[in-house]
Order: structure tokens, then C-alpha cells, then sequence
């Protein structure tokens, strides 16, 4: 039943039994084709000896080596050991290791899960969903569409004689109205009396 | 003065009262006052702004500093620099009076 992974995992949710057929329906050994050649993990060690051979394979002392649960439908890994979630931040910061980025020593076991909780990602629990309230999904679109439309409001607004910043004056005062006189006049023939603000 | 949006916005609101910038005012200009006004005396005769060619727009009231500036920007040239820096003061001067003038008198119109 080599079906595509999303369709897999939802037959493998409503029905459990499928794991059971066959090979197992799940996890990384479901792929085939997928590993070079070196990569893939071997098979589920059933004795001592095959366990002490898994664990030489790794660089893990055989007291230490666990291999995937079996029965465990997604994590299944064949004789990949399991030592639970190390990352990055549980290991100490002042060794000195080879990959100081990692925290991780050269031929160092890394964990199955070492993608997920790799030291560039900010978070490994993911984005909770209480976190994501009604009013918390409103506050953010408002505070950037409420401003936007109040200026495109006053944008809009077609009287250009709101909204003035200069100050307020009247006309400049000429001595004469050259206006009258274009084109062909003298401003001469046309003078203006002004008043200034001082009193006699 | 702080009179610039606020008074943008009372002129939109009542448009019909508001004074209108681009005419001259329309009241009489010595109503209001208790003594009579001076008049406002040209400096600077025509021939001199023809000398010298001025645009109609700077041939207004301060167009004397502005011939005093030119002829000293002449005298000095081609480094007038900060030589004519007292003219360009007075003329500077006399356009920013002129403007509170036409304040002046807006504030007078409303």
C-alpha cells in the first residue's frame, strides 16, 4: 500500500490496524529510495549481538543504545537509537566543541530529531493556538487599517481650501496694477493707493 | 500666529463669511482706525527698476533695497559673497514686513 504520506496519515489515524500489514505504514523507513547508500538505518536488532553491533555503528556504548519503539508508528527507525530530546541548549556552552554553531563534537550522535530542534530556530514548541485570540487578531489588523483609512480619508478630500498650512494673508500690495496693463500698457497709467499699519 | 489649520478649517466650514485670499480686501481700508492711515510711498522710481530690469513680481514697495543689493552685487562682482549680506538683510527685511502686512490684514478682513 504505498499511498502518499498526508492520505497515509489520515488512514493511519481512523485505522490503526493498518500499521500491522505488512510493513510498518510509518516513519522513516517507509520511504523507499530515499537514503544514500550508506544512510539507512539497518533492521530492528532482536539479539545481544546485533545490538552491540548497532551500537558500535553509532558511536554509543552498548548500555546506552535503545533503539525506536517498535510499536511506534512514527518514529520507527530500525536500530536508530532513541536518547530522548537533546538540544542544543542542553549542552554546555563553554566546551570546546567542533561545531561551536551546533554544540556538537565531530562523530558525535545526533539525535533523530536534530532538524526540529536545531540552535537557528526560535521555537520548538511551535505556535500555540490559545495564543491566538479574537481580539489579539483584531487589535493587529486596527491599529494598521484604522490609521490608513483616517489619511486616506483626508487625502481624499477634494476642497483644496481645508487643510491649509501657511498662514492665512491677503494679496501682495504693488504700487501699480500690472495685471490691467498686460500686454501692451504702461503699469504707469494704472497705480494702486496702499495703506501701511502705522497712524499719522 | 497660530492661526494656519485652524483657520483652514473655520474658512471651509462657513464658506460663505470666510475671507477670500485671492481678491483684495473689500472693506475700506480706513475703517477700524482712529487715526487715518499712511500711505504706502514707492521708493524707487520707475526708471530705476527699468535699469536695472526687474520682474514685475519685485517691483513692489521693497524695491529699493532690492536696487541698492544690485547695484553693490555689481560693484563687487563676480565675488559679491558676503559683501552685500547688510543689503540682502534689508531687503529680506522689508518682503517679511510686507508679509505680516497681508496678515494684517486678513486678520482685518475676518
Amino acid at each position: 500500500m504505498n499511498l502518499a504520506p498526508p492520505l497515509r496519515r489520515v488512514l493511519a489515524k481512523r485505522y490503526l490496524h493498518l500499521t500491522l500489514l505488512g510493513r510498518n505504514q510509518r516513519g522513516p523507513l517507509t520511504f523507499d529510495g530515499w537514503y544514500p547508500r550508506d544512510h539507512k538505518p539497518g533492521p530492528y536488532p532482536e539479539n545481544d549481538e546485533q545490538r552491540r553491533a548497532a551500537a558500535t555503528k553509532y558511536g554509543i556504548r552498548p548500555e546506552d543504545y535503545k533503539p525506536m519503539n517498535k510499536d511506534d508508528p512514527i518514529k520507527y527507525a530500525g536500530d536508530y537509537p532513541d536518547f530522548g530530546v537533546v538540544t542544543f541548549d542542553h549542552k554546555d556552552p563553554y566546551e570546546d566543541y567542533s561545531d561551536r554553531q551546533m554544540r556538537r563534537n565531530w562523530g558525535e550522535m545526533v539525535s533523530i530529531d536534530m532538524m526540529r530542534y536545531r540552535p537557528d530556530r526560535l521555537t520548538f514548541t511551535g505556535l500555540n493556538e490559545e495564543d491566538y485570540t479574537y481580539w489579539g487578531h483584531f487589535t493587529i489588523m486596527a491599529r494598521v487599517l484604522v490609521p490608513m483609512l483616517v489619511l486616506t480619508y483626508l487625502f481624499t478630500q477634494s476642497d483644496p481650501n481645508i487643510f491649509r498650512w501657511q498662514n492665512p494673508a491677503m494679496p501682495k500690495q504693488y504700487p501699480y496694477d500690472f495685471a490691467r496693463a498686460f500686454p501692451f500698457g504702461d503699469p504707469r497709467d494704472y497705480p494702486i493707493k496702499n495703506y501701511s499699519f502705522d497712524l499719522e | 500666529m497660530g492661526t494656519k489649520l485652524s483657520v483652514s478649517l473655520e474658512g471651509a466650514l462657513s464658506p460663505e463669511t470666510a475671507p477670500r485670499t485671492d481678491r483684495p480686501p473689500t472693506f475700506d481700508p480706513q475703517a477700524g482706525f482712529e487715526r487715518p492711515r499712511k500711505e504706502r510711498v514707492m521708493k524707487a522710481t520707475w526708471e530705476e527698476m527699468e535699469q536695472f530690469r526687474l520682474k514685475p513680481g519685485q517691483r513692489d514697495y521693497c524695491a529699493h533695497h532690492l536696487i541698492d543689493l544690485m547695484k553693490c552685487q555689481t560693484k563687487n562682482a563676480p565675488f559679491a559673497g558676503h559683501a552685500c549680506d547688510d543689503q540682502r538683510g534689508a531687503w529680506d527685511k522689508c518682503e517679511y514686513e510686507d508679509h505680516l502686512m497681508r496678515i494684517k490684514e486678513y486678520e482685518r478682513e475676518r
